[in-house]
């Protein structure tokens, strides 16, 4: 009987070695593929211009979005199993659905990516200049709200001026006609009107926020396909070494990728958008502190009941994972 | 001899003359146009307006022309986002015919069946088709099924209602008249009913592919996942594009203007205009 019950032991031990071992491989060595939900932003732009999977034998599926909103009722609807978001509808995910997603890893962030702009002949030189005039901006984004943080650091106030809420797309054509005095944009908007040669940038926002992007992961997905979520990972830290080191050469890709939408734009506008972008996936503990005050806000407005516990959906193992599946793909 | 040539002469005669109405009727069409083409490159040229907002006509030509690519038509750009479009508005727009025609029939010809679907039809004709748009992207995502969803319903309303109204419209004594020769119910729809309610019908049918058209660029800006003109203009925006955005705008206005004249005049002049001249229909109204 005690042999009986060793033996039968030693075969679901087996049994279980051969299991874990068969997993080991195909983790190893085959190929898997994840739901990516992307927009009509340069570095996704940069990440849908070429197979950047295949290192990883990843197959990365795309699905094109029109923005940020979208990809994330996407996610939600489990239509992909990967989006991104801002910190604003991050914060209200976090504290109505927490047990949907994890955060793995960092997106777009720096302060560096929002600037104030005026037209190119205009006397203005500094944001103080600008009080009393009319300021266009879209008022529930993070650029705005990055823009009240260096207002405040710099002893002005919203009310010092006259915000048009405007759509980003409109705010060159504005501020070119005069309609408004200066805006507020995100990149690549503020470099493709300067490479356009019809607005100046008299303000970036480098210093006052990194007003970080995180890349969110299904919850169910990630439990069931850790790999393949690592292997993605591994994809967005060779997306993030090319536009950091090789912001010419990421412009490049940006540019004809965009193209094949029959859409023209200025590589060089690309690459300038490039350098003022930081694009590191590594969660820290400086990025996901800028969630708080945002939070705090969001439950000052009444928008959410409590400030979530960010640090709990956050699962480093993913990046870990990735940075040896890099180390090892050398 | 003498009076086949004196015919052939005023055959010529009658044939040259139609050739110089209609040479004359496309320059009466095409002479505003050129002169407001004329008159917005002038004001770009002279620096009343700021190309980089308002791009000149030969801006906008130079790159339609290129992206249309005519040495290598087959990666032709504009016409893949031509065709995608194309696709999307006929397809919802047969769709609706499919089922807003016979819809139509059956509640002009009952009077029961429309007084209970009016209240209906009514709380939903004023809705403009785009507000469905964000239904339709919760329920369906985005890509194909959403934007023929809408561009469905922004044709189904015109055609339905034309189709009602032209059914509505027949006098009800030819009907009595071709019933008490012993018509059968096909002929009598034959030669009575769609006749006499064709005109109304050919005008939903152009409202309809109109309004299919015009929601198709609004549905393909918010649900279109590759191409299309809606999609194109949309991307074209994004990064400031704005020539690319012209010729996107300038497509949808040239097809729309073909598709009403070439596929509705004539289906008009085949069927209304034929008819009527002959008389055939007079027991319509």
């Amino acid at each position: 009987m005690g042999l009986k019950g060793s033996g039968w032991l030693k075969l679901r031990v087996f049994a279980a070695m051969v299991a874990a071992g068969a997993t080991l491989a195909h983790a190893a060595t085959g190929s898997m593929s994840i739901r990516v939900g992307l927009q009509s932003v340069p570095p996704d732009e940069v990440y849908t211009s070429k197979d950047w999977g295949a290192r990883y034998k990843l197959k990365v599926e795309h699905g094109s979005f029109s923005s940020g909103s979208d990809i994330l009722k996407a996610f939600i609807g489990g239509r992909v199993d990967v989006g991104n978001g801002g910190s604003g509808r991050l914060v209200t995910m976090a504290a109505q659905q927490p047990q949907l997603f994890y955060i793995v890893a960092a997106n777009q962030y720096g302060g560096d990516r929002y600037g104030v702009m005026v037209a190119k002949d205009s006397p203005v030189k500094t944001v103080q200049e600008l009080k009393g005039k009319k300021i266009g901006a879209v008022t529930g984004s993070g650029t705005y709200s990055t823009f009240r943080v260096y207002l405040d650091k710099n002893g002005m106030k919203e009310s010092d001026f006259q915000i048009v809420n405007m759509k980003v797309e409109d705010l060159r054509a504005a501020v070119q006609q005069g309609i408004i005095d200066g805006a507020v944009a995100w990149e690549p908007h503020v470099a493709i009107a300067e490479t356009m040669g019809v607005v100046r940038r008299i303000q970036s926002m480098a210093g006052v926020n990194d007003s970080p992007n995180f890349v969110l992961v299904n919850r169910k997905f990630a439990d069931a396909n850790p790999e393949a979520v690592a292997r993605y990972i591994a994809t967005l830290i060779d997306l993030g070494e090319l536009i950091n080191n090789h912001p010419k050469e990421a412009a490049k890709l940006a540019a004809g990728q965009i193209s094949k939408k029959g859409v023209s734009v200025d590589p060089k506008a690309l690459e300038l958008s490039f350098t003022r972008i930081k694009m590191d996936p590594k969660v820290t503990d400086e990025l996901l502190s800028e969630l708080i005050p945002v939070a705090e806000s969001m439950k000052g407005a009444g928008k959410i009941g409590a400030v979530p516990d960010f640090k709990t959906l956050v699962r480093m193992e993913f990046y870990e994972q990735a940075v040896k599946l890099r180390q090892a793909s050398r | 001899m003498t009076a086949i040539s004196t015919g052939d002469a005023t055959q010529a005669k009658g044939g040259a003359s139609t050739s110089l109405t209609r040479v004359a009727g496309f320059v009466t069409f095409i002479l505003p146009i050129a002169a407001f083409l004329a008159f917005w490159e002038a004001v770009v040229w002279f620096g009343l307006a700021d190309a980089t907002i308002l791009p000149a006509p030969s801006m906008v030509l130079v790159r339609g022309w290129s992206l249309l690519n005519p040495a290598n038509s087959e990666h032709s750009l504009l016409l893949m986002h031509i065709g995608a479009s194309l696709w999307r508005a006929l397809a919802a727009f047969v769709l609706a015919c499919f089922v807003a025609i016979p819809l139509g029939f059956a509640l002009g010809l009952s009077k029961g069946a429309y007084r209970a679907l009016s209240p209906l039809l009514s709380l939903l004709l004023p809705l403009p088709a785009v507000a469905w748009t964000p239904i339709f992207l919760v329920a369906f995502g985005q890509g194909e099924i959403t934007i023929i969803g809408v561009c469905f319903l922004g044709a189904f309303f015109p055609i339905l209602y034309s189709t009602i109204q032209g059914v509505r419209g027949i006098d009800v004594h030819s009907i009595w008249v071709v019933r008490s020769m012993g018509a059968k119910p096909m002929d009598l729809f034959r030669r009575v009913l769609l006749p006499g309610a064709l005109p109304a019908l050919i005008s939903g049918l152009k409202l309809g592919m109109a309004h299919s058209w015009r929601t198709l660029v609004a549905a393909e800006m918010l649900a279109a996942l590759s191409f299309g003109l809606g999609y194109m203009i949309f991307a074209a925006r994004s990064y400031m594009d704005v020539s690319t955005m012209f010729v996107g705008i300038v497509c949808l206005a040239v097809i729309g203007l073909l598709i009403e004249h070439a596929i509705f005049g004539t289906l008009e002049r085949m069927t209304v205009a034929r008819w009527h001249s002959s008389g055939k229909v007079r027991g319509a109204r």
